[in-house]
């Protein structure tokens, strides 16, 4: 199979990564003047960075521009792992010198607005012009879905988002005395990575089982049931009597100054609070009245990614919903693929190809055994349906080597 | 597969490149012609022997650069073909992780149809 010019000299400057991204917040006017076509990326995690970079390795002749105020990436699949002491956010921290390479212009600033009928992105006084969008926001939270929350949103953690949050709790549950308790809370679904929390308490039990095994954890969960691998989740935790899981426990308030939170039914001392909000989609999502009547969510077209509310802006990643699909890292890497192609599709003037998303999820249930769940879908009549889910028998080892294994070649496939 | 393999036909040459021998291939149902046909036994080596990649590369006619390989396993198709400089397409069909060892793919897809647009803008 042979193609023309698949590999193109890297002879564009990065001037944009280089020079404007430092400033680009206090430029007026155009920012960088388009002079050829050109997809803008909001948001440089698991689906925009993928994004951006399959655009580029579609078609080099269409410029990128990545907008993320982050500097680096960091991965939460994986991070309930710095909670344990099982790694340090160092190992999940990344650089974006392979999107860089690629010659993705990156510009280390946020999105203020969006402006659809000029096709614009706003950044402060400045802009960035685009013939596509993608928009690749994550979460935000509903911080007052919660009475005395929004006053102590900087010192309740969620560590939802991998970064400095996860390190300030890991050190909290180290500096929490033997017979201290953690209180763990899970948000009403639709929230990012279903598994996640459930694996975070396998994190936390088995470190308080090791390190302080007078201490105990309560998981205060506004769910009925655990929401994913519930069976192996229930078995994993047969291992960790320090658990006191109560279903059908939502929080509605947070008191700081006594150390409690209040559920509809009960009220809980803690000693350390992960406190995981409700969630909708990231700021600009909403700011841009991309999201649908519930104000949350992002409804797209399941083959394009296109958003139903405005044309020629793509939504990828955990912002989405109406998907059979879980918000997860696997998910928003095959949204960002399919996205791409997409795009590059229809600035081409060729067919939309068929990109079923498909979703691959470990979960560490000790410091050596992990389980797994395995989502396949196709489209049918346009929409993402799914075929099966398959989960691993048991835990195992094997699955926690795959689950690393799985690690490196996703962040290859979002990151070089 | 057949839809996709006839689209990319009209402005690329295909190659069909596998671990078989000619007779076996020969019964073998294709479905359609191949303008290059790399089996082990005309390259004398199989996959991840670089031999076969070889035969590819010496025989497509165009630079290497300008080939695009795709490919099911990793533990043939990338060990093999990464380290003599070919891109490739990892076809994942099963949402396998790859294996630490192996060289990391080019791109990863769950079938066949993102090669349309990704060779049309080539």
């Amino acid at each position: 199979m042979t193609r023309r010019r698949f590999l193109r000299t890297a002879s564009v400057g990065l001037g944009l990564a280089g020079g404007l991204g430092a400033c680009a917040s206090s430029i007026k006017g155009d920012i960088a003047p388009k002079s050829g076509r050109r997809v803008v990326v909001i948001g440089g995690g698991w689906g925009g960075a993928t994004a951006a970079r399959y655009v580029r390795m579609a078609d080099p002749s269409i410029e990128v521009v990545l907008l993320e105020p982050n500097r680096q990436f960091v991965s939460c699949p994986f991070s309930n792992l710095v909670l344990s002491g099982l790694r340090t956010i160092d190992t999940l921290t990344r650089s974006y010198d392979g999107l860089l390479r690629r010659e993705v212009r990156i510009v280390n600033e946020t999105a203020t607005a969006i402006e659809p009928d000029t096709k614009r992105v706003r950044i402060g006084e400045g802009y960035l012009a685009y013939d596509r969008l993608v928009v690749s926001p994550g979460i935000d939270f509903l911080w007052d879905q919660i009475e005395g929350l929004p006053a102590a949103r900087e010192t309740v953690l969620h560590a939802w988002k991998a970064g400095t949050q996860t390190v300030e709790l890991a050190q909290q549950i180290q500096s929490m005395a033997d017979g201290g308790v953690f209180v763990l809370t899970v948000p009403p679904v639709a929230y990012r990575c279903p598994p996640g929390p459930y694996e975070r308490v396998c994190q936390v039990a088995w470190y308080l089982t090791k390190n302080k095994p007078k201490s105990k954890l309560i998981v205060l969960d506004a769910n009925q049931n655990i929401v994913s691998k519930t069976a192996l989740f229930r078995t994993a935790w047969q291992a960790y009597p320090n658990i006191d899981y109560r279903a059908s426990n939502k929080v509605i308030a947070l008191d700081t100054s006594t150390k409690e939170v209040r559920t509809e039914f009960d009220r809980v001392k803690y000693d350390v609070l992960n406190l995981i909000p409700p969630q909708r989609a990231g700021a600009i999502a909403v700011q841009a009245d991309l999201v649908g009547a519930d104000k949350r969510w992002c409804e797209v077209d399941h083959v394009t990614y296109e958003s139903v509310k405005h044309k020629e802006i793509h939504v990828v990643g955990d912002a989405t919903i109406g998907l059979p699909v879980p918000k997860s890292g696997n998910v928003a890497n095959a949204m960002g693929k399919a996205a791409a192609l997409a795009i590059v599709s229809l600035l081409n003037g060729q067919p939309v190809p068929l990109m079923p998303p498909g979703n691959t999820c470990y979960s560490w249930v000790s410091d050596r055994e992990a389980i797994a769940v395995v989502n396949s879908y196709k489209i049918e009549n346009g929409k993402v349906v799914q075929i099966e889910q398959k989960l691993t028998p048991a835990q195992s080892v094997s699955v926690a080597q795959r689950a690393d294994s799985w690690r490196l070649s996703i962040w290859s496939d979002v990151l070089s | 597969m057949a839809p996709t393999l006839e689209t990319l036909s009209a402005r690329h040459r295909l190659a069909v490149v596998s671990n078989i021998d000619d007779d076996l291939l020969a019964v073998t149902p294709l479905g359609r012609t191949f303008d290059l046909v790399c089996t082990a036994e005309r390259a004398r080596g199989y996959k991840p022997d670089g031999r076969l990649f070889r035969y590819l590369i010496d025989r497509a006619g165009v630079a290497l650069g300008e080939i695009l390989h795709s490919g099911q396993s990793q533990f043939t198709d990338m060990v093999g073909g990464k380290p003599l400089g070919l891109t490739i397409a990892w076809i994942n069909r099963r949402g396998l992780p790859l294996h630490s060892s192996v060289p990391r793919p080019d791109f990863v897809f769950s079938g066949l149809a993102p090669l349309v647009p990704l060779l049309a803008a080539a």
